[in-house]
């Protein structure tokens, strides 16, 4: 894949994580008392420090995600082909391009007749000898 | 089928009708074409005249086919195929438009977080994820103590991805471009090693060529009987002469063999 295609795929991981983050804490919240003199009975101490643990890892994981997406998004910024020219420099670019393209293709089609002439030559040489 | 934007399609089904113009395509039309295709000067009366009779087709007309047949000539002219729609058009119930330009965030309603013009995108599209990451801190802060704001945060969220991914999209040209300077570049010193590899073959194969000219002036002048190798034991050494110049030949025909195989392996 190409590197702005992964640059755009990056940046819609990057929200797309802390999207569900976000969903994934608001499912394992513990619960908390409306009230303070209803305490919440149904679920157990120990269930509500599990739950609160696993938040606090779910948090973790994110900030590390997002954190090394950032950096790789800036990398892959400073990789863009062609990021350090201009537009301007792109087109002079291209134009002597095609002047050296033109003077190839020259330089090939010049051995191609010479060495057609030396086949001819070669063929009229064999001839004279037989 | 692709129709005017605005006018009704005529039914309503998963996969649109064929053409109503579909039964002028007999075996006998189509043997004419070339002929017709041959006479130049018809050629726009025509396809005016068929875009006129395929609009009153599929406007419901009950024989289309003989009003098309009747309203311009003969039938061979409604075989040419007509004009590439340009501008807007319907097809399949939905419109859409041939103008396939990246429009801008103006144009799409979205507010634009970056200046107008010619922009250098390295700063700009890492200035835009400084602000998107700094963004989603200030929305889990809302979430958490500001609900009220909440709405307004998303929607600015969304705007500056919106932002983001059109920056990208306007440097898919310049990408585009780069590439192909990369391709010409490959392009050009492929050529240049092919010419380099050719002439240096062409010099070596000269000097081969001179050198077995040299050994074939340089022989004793053997007549064509005194050529022809005698296997017997007593003219073992005439024979010699004669198989040193069948040799000298054979280098030609070699070096004929192998510069033709190298001229057919570069072009």
């Amino acid at each position: 894949m190409d590197r702005v295609s992964q640059l755009q795929d990056l940046l819609d991981k990057t929200v797309q994580d802390f999207a569900t983050a976000l969903l994934e804490i608001q499912n394992n919240a513990p619960p908390v008392a409306v009230d303070p003199s209803i305490p919440v009975t149904f679920v157990s101490a120990e269930q509500i420090q599990a739950q609160s643990e696993a938040v606090q890892a779910i948090v973790q994981n994110t900030i590390r995600s997002i954190t090394t997406s950032t950096h790789q998004m800036g990398l892959l910024i400073d990789s863009l082909p062609g990021i350090d020219l201009s537009q301007q420099d792109q087109f002079a670019r291209l134009k002597a391009l095609d002047e050296e393209n033109k003077a190839a293709d020259q330089a090939l089609e010049d051995a191609v007749a010479e060495a057609n002439l030396l086949m001819r030559q070669l063929q009229a040489g064999i001839g004279k000898s037989t | 089928m692709a129709t005017e934007p605005g006018h009704a399609t005529e039914v309503t089904t998963a996969y649109p009708l064929p053409p109503k113009y579909f039964s002028l395509y007999t075996d006998a039309n189509v043997a004419e074409f070339p002929e017709y295709q041959r006479d130049r000067a018809e050629t726009d009366k025509a396809q005016d005249a068929f875009s006129k009779a395929v609009t009153a087709a599929t406007a419901g007309l009950e024989d289309s086919s003989k009003n098309i047949s009747a309203s311009a000539g003969s039938a061979p002219k409604y075989l040419h195929p007509p004009r590439p729609i340009e501008g807007a058009y319907s097809m399949f119930g939905a419109d859409h438009t041939t103008d396939s330009k990246l429009k801008t965030l103006r144009e799409l309603g979205i507010p634009q977080f970056f200046p107008d013009g010619p922009i250098e995108y390295k700063p700009v599209l890492k200035n835009l994820i400084q602000s998107l990451l700094a963004d989603l801190h200030k929305y889990l802060e809302i979430l958490g103590t500001r609900t009220e704001e909440f709405e307004p945060q998303k929607d600015r969220i969304w705007h500056l991805l919106q932002n983001i991914h059109h920056v990208i999209n306007e440097y898919r040209p310049h990408q585009a471009r780069d590439m192909l300077c990369l391709v010409m570049e490959e392009d050009i010193r492929k050529k240049q090693n092919m010419a380099k590899l050719l002439q240096e073959f062409c010099a070596q194969t000269r000097e081969e060529m001179q050198q077995a000219q040299r050994e074939l002036i340089s022989e004793p002048d053997i007549s064509r009987e005194e050529m022809e190798v005698d296997k017997s034991p007593d003219h073992a050494t005439d024979s010699s002469d004669a198989t040193q110049v069948s040799s000298s030949l054979e280098r030609y025909k070699q070096l004929q063999r192998r510069l033709a195989e190298k001229a057919k392996s570069v072009i």
